[in-house]
C-alpha cells in the first residue's frame, strides 16, 4: 500500500500550504505512537477523566426480542456522551507536544465540537469550532455546551450549511493559522495522516471490545455493527477484528430513502469515486459538484465516507448498508423502551439494522457500537414527532 | 507588467464571462479560467460567492439559495462542457491569449481525467492550476497531462521547504504560482514584508522561472511591490469579481458600465 493510501483511496489532496503542515503532523504523530510517556498520559486521561474502559453490555431484553445475542459497546457512557472524546483527548495532547496554542474543529451533531472544547478546556488551549447553520439549529443544546466550555462557535452559513461546509471553513482556518493552530479533525477522513490518526485514537474501542467479548462468550463475535458518517466509531471498532472471521457492517444514513435522493448513503446509495476534503473516496455528487445530503442525524449527514471504509468495501471485508430516518427513529424508541437506553440518533442507525440482521442470523453474537447517547437529540425528536415539551 | 487575471466562469452567466474574457484579453499575459466547484477550500469569500452564483445561475435568489433548492440548483448552473464550448467560441474568433484552467481536482476526476485533458488539448487550453492537487500527489495524472501537452502549474507557498520548492521549479512547465500569504484567496489591504521576502527568496532558485504571485493582490501598487521583489507578474482574481459583483441584481448584470471598469482596471495593472 502506498503511504497515505488505502488501496487507491485516501491520499493528500490539499493546498500546497498544508503540505508541510501535514508532514509535520505526521512526524509528530509517528513520534508519540512510540512515546511511552505520551501513552501513559493518554491512558490516564481516558480512564480517570473520560471513563474508560466502557462496558460491553449484554442487552438481554433486546436480544430476546430479536432472537440474537446483542452486546452494546457503551461509548455513550463516556464523558461528553460519545466516542468522540477518545480522539479529542489524543489529538489535543498531540497538539501540545507540537507546541500549538489553539485548536479548531468542525462539528456536525455537535458531539465532536463538545469533545474538542472539553479537551481544550482541560489542557488550556484556545478553541474555535465550526458548525453549519442548519446543524446549529437542530443541535442547539450542543452549541450552548461548547460555549460553556469556553469555545468560540463559528456558524457557517454557506453551501448546505452542514458538516461539509464546517469542514471547508476549518480547512481554510487551518491553512491560515497553522503556525499556532492544530486542526482536530473528528472523523476518519480528510487528508493523510488524519484517517490514520483518528483510527489510532479510536482503536481503543475495538481493543476493549475484543477482550470483553472473549471474556463473556469465549469466542469472537459473528458480527460488528456500527453507524458510519465519516466512519470514526466504526473504524475504531473494526480495526481490531480485521484479521478475524467476524463480519462487519457499516450503517449509512438512508435519509428519506435512497430513491428520493435525500440521503447520505455513499456506498449503499449512489456515491461515486471522487475527491473531497483531502481524500479520494466514495462521494455523493452530480457532475463533479458535491451534492447536498440529508439525514435526521446531523452526525451522519455528510457526502463522503472515510477512505479506509471505501477500501474495506472494495475488498469486500466490510459490508455497507443503509437505514432510513424513520427506521432510525423507531430504533431510538426501541432501545429506550427495551433497555432503558436512549441512543444518539447516529447510533440509532446501527440499532435499526438489527431487526434486519436478526432475520437470517438467529442466535448469532453481535457487537453494536453504541457510539453516543441521545440526550442531545431528545428535543429534536420531540419536535419531529410533534410532542409538546 | 505581466498580468494574469482570474475569471470565474459562469458568474453570473457564461455570456458575461465571455465578454469579460474578450475585454481582458488585450491586457493579459495569460487568462486563468476558473471552473467553479461547490466546495472551494482554497478560496476566500469573494470567489466562494462567485462560484455559488455560477453554480446556481437561473435561480432567483442566487447568493443565498434556500436550503431545499440547493441540490437542484447545482444541476442548473454552469458545467464543464459549457465552459469548453465558450473557449472554442473565443478561439474561433481569433482570441489568441493563452488560457489556463483553474479548478479543483474533483471536477477533473469526475469528468474523467484523460477525457478532460484531451478536451483541454482540443480547445487549446494550455495549462491547469489545481489548488487541491499538490505537486507529486498524483504522478500518473502528471504524466498523463504531459502526454496531452497540458502544463500543470504548481504552487509554492511561503512555508514550502526549499528542497521541494527547487523540485517544483525544476518541473516548471508554463509558470509557477507563488502563494503570497498563508490563507485563502481574496483582496487584502497591505503587502506584508514577509510576502516580499518570500518572493526574494524564491527568485534566485528560479533563474529561468516565470514567477507569478497571487492571493490578495488587488491594485497596481501592490503588484509593483511584488515585481520589484522579483516576480515576473501578478495574478488577480477576487478584485475583478469585486468590481462587477456589485452590479449583479437578481442574477442579471448591467454589462457596458462594468466591462468599461474592468478594462480600466486591467489597463492600470498592465501598465504599472
Amino acid at each position: 500500500m502506498n503511504k497515505g493510501r488505502f488501496g487507491e483511496f485516501g491520499g493528500r489532496y490539499i493546498s500546497e500550504l498544508l503540505v508541510p503542515v501535514l508532514e509535520e503532523l505526521e512526524t509528530a504523530f509517528e513520534k508519540v505512537k512510540e512515546d511511552k510517556e505520551f501513552k501513559n498520559k493518554l491512558d490516564y486521561y481516558l480512564s480517570k477523566y473520560a471513563g474508560r474502559p466502557t462496558p460491553l453490555y449484554f442487552a438481554e431484553n433486546l436480544s430476546k426480542k430479536l432472537g440474537i445475542k446483542i452486546y452494546l459497546k457503551r461509548e455513550d457512557l463516556l464523558h461528553t456522551g460519545a466516542h468522540k472524546i477518545n480522539n479529542t483527548i489524543g489529538q489535543v495532547l498531540l497538539a501540545r507536544t507540537m507546541g500549538k496554542k489553539r485548536v479548531i474543529a468542525e462539528t456536525g451533531a455537535g458531539q465532536h465540537g463538545v469533545a474538542t472544547a472539553t479537551a481544550a478546556a482541560l489542557f488550556g488551549l484556545e478553541c474555535d469550532v465550526y458548525m453549519g447553520k442548519e446543524d446549529a439549529e437542530r443541535q442547539k443544546l450542543n452549541v450552548y455546551r461548547m460555549k460553556l466550555l469556553g469555545a468560540n462557535v463559528n456558524i457557517v452559513d454557506a453551501g448546505s450549511r452542514t458538516l461539509k461546509d464546517a469542514i471547508n471553513e476549518a480547512l481554510r482556518d487551518y491553512a491560515t493559522n497553522f503556525k499556532d493552530t492544530h486542526y482536530v479533525l473528528g472523523s476518519a477522513l480528510g487528508p493523510y495522516p488524519y484517517p490514520s490518526i483518528v483510527k489510532y485514537f479510536q482503536s481503543v474501542i475495538g481493543i476493549e471490545a475484543r477482550t470483553q467479548i472473549l471474556e463473556a462468550e469465549q469466542c469472537l463475535p459473528d458480527y460488528l455493527v456500527a453507524c458510519v458518517g465519516g466512519g470514526s466509531n466504526a473504524i475504531g471498532l473494526f480495526a481490531q477484528f480485521l484479521d478475524d472471521n467476524t463480519k462487519m457492517i457499516g450503517v449509512e444514513a438512508g435519509g428519506k430513502g435512497i430513491s428520493t435522493g435525500k440521503h447520505a448513503a455513499r456506498i449503499s446509495g449512489d456515491g461515486q469515486k471522487g475527491v473531497l476534503h483531502g481524500s479520494l473516496s466514495y462521494i455523493l455528487q452530480d457532475n463533479g459538484q458535491i451534492r447536498e445530503t440529508h439525514s435526521v442525524s446531523a452526525g451522519l449527514d455528510y457526502p463522503a465516507i472515510g477512505p479506509e471504509h471505501a477500501y474495506l468495501h472494495e475488498l469486500k471485508r466490510a459490508q455497507y448498508v443503509s437505514v432510513t430516518d424513520s427506521e432510525a427513529l423507531e430504533a431510538f424508541h426501541l432501545l429506550a423502551e427495551t433497555e432503558g437506553i436512549i441512543p444518539a440518533l447516529e447510533s440509532a442507525h446501527a440499532i435499526a439494522y438489527l431487526p434486519k440482521l436478526a432475520k437470517q442470523n438467529k442466535n448469532k453474537i453481535i457487537i453494536v457500537n453504541l457510539s453516543g447517547r441521545g440526550d442531545k437529540d431528545v428535543e429534536h425528536v420531540a419536535k419531529i414527532e410533534g410532542a409538546n415539551l | 507588467m505581466k498580468f494574469i487575471p482570474y475569471v470565474c466562469c459562469g458568474d453570473p452567466n457564461l455570456d458575461f464571462t465571455y465578454k469579460v474574457v474578450k475585454t481582458l484579453a488585450p491586457y493579459s499575459h495569460i487568462i486563468e479560467l476558473g471552473i467553479p466547484f461547490s466546495d472551494p477550500i482554497a478560496d476566500g469569500k469573494t470567489i466562494q460567492a462567485a462560484a455559488n452564483r455560477a453554480l446556481t445561475a437561473g435561480q432567483k435568489n442566487a447568493v443565498n439559495i434556500r436550503h431545499d433548492s440547493h441540490d437542484d440548483a447545482l444541476k442548473n448552473g454552469v458545467n464543464t462542457e459549457q465552459i469548453f464550448e465558450m473557449v472554442k467560441k473565443l478561439r474561433s474568433e481569433k482570441i489568441a491569449v493563452p488560457f489556463v484552467f483553474m479548478t479543483y481536482y474533483n471536477i477533473i476526476y469526475s469528468y474523467d481525467s484523460e477525457k478532460f485533458l484531451r478536451a483541454m488539448n482540443e480547445a487549446n487550453v494550455q495549462g491547469l492550476i489545481i489548488p487541491d492537487l499538490p505537486f507529486g500527489e498524483d504522478k500518473e495524472f502528471e504524466k498523463l497531462a504531459e502526454e496531452y501537452e497540458i502544463s500543470i502549474i504548481n504552487l509554492i507557498a511561503p512555508n514550502t521547504k526549499e528542497e521541494r520548492a527547487k523540485e517544483i521549479l525544476n518541473n516548471e512547465k508554463k509558470f509557477t504560482y507563488l502563494v503570497s500569504v498563508a490563507g485563502t484567496t481574496g483582496a487584502r489591504g497591505e503587502v506584508s514584508e514577509q510576502s516580499l521576502e518570500f518572493v526574494k527568496k524564491i527568485r534566485p532558485l528560479a533563474p529561468n522561472g516565470q514567477l507569478f504571485v497571487g492571493f490578495g493582490i488587488s491594485n497596481a501598487e501592490q503588484a509593483k511591490k511584488f515585481v520589484q521583489a522579483g516576480a515576473d507578474g501578478v495574478i488577480v482574481g477576487s478584485e475583478i469579481i469585486n468590481i462587477y459583483s456589485k452590479y449583479i441584481v437578481n442574477g442579471k448584470i448591467d454589462e457596458n458600465k462594468v466591462l468599461e471598469e474592468i478594462e480600466k482596471f486591467a489597463e492600470v495593472i498592465q501598465s504599472a
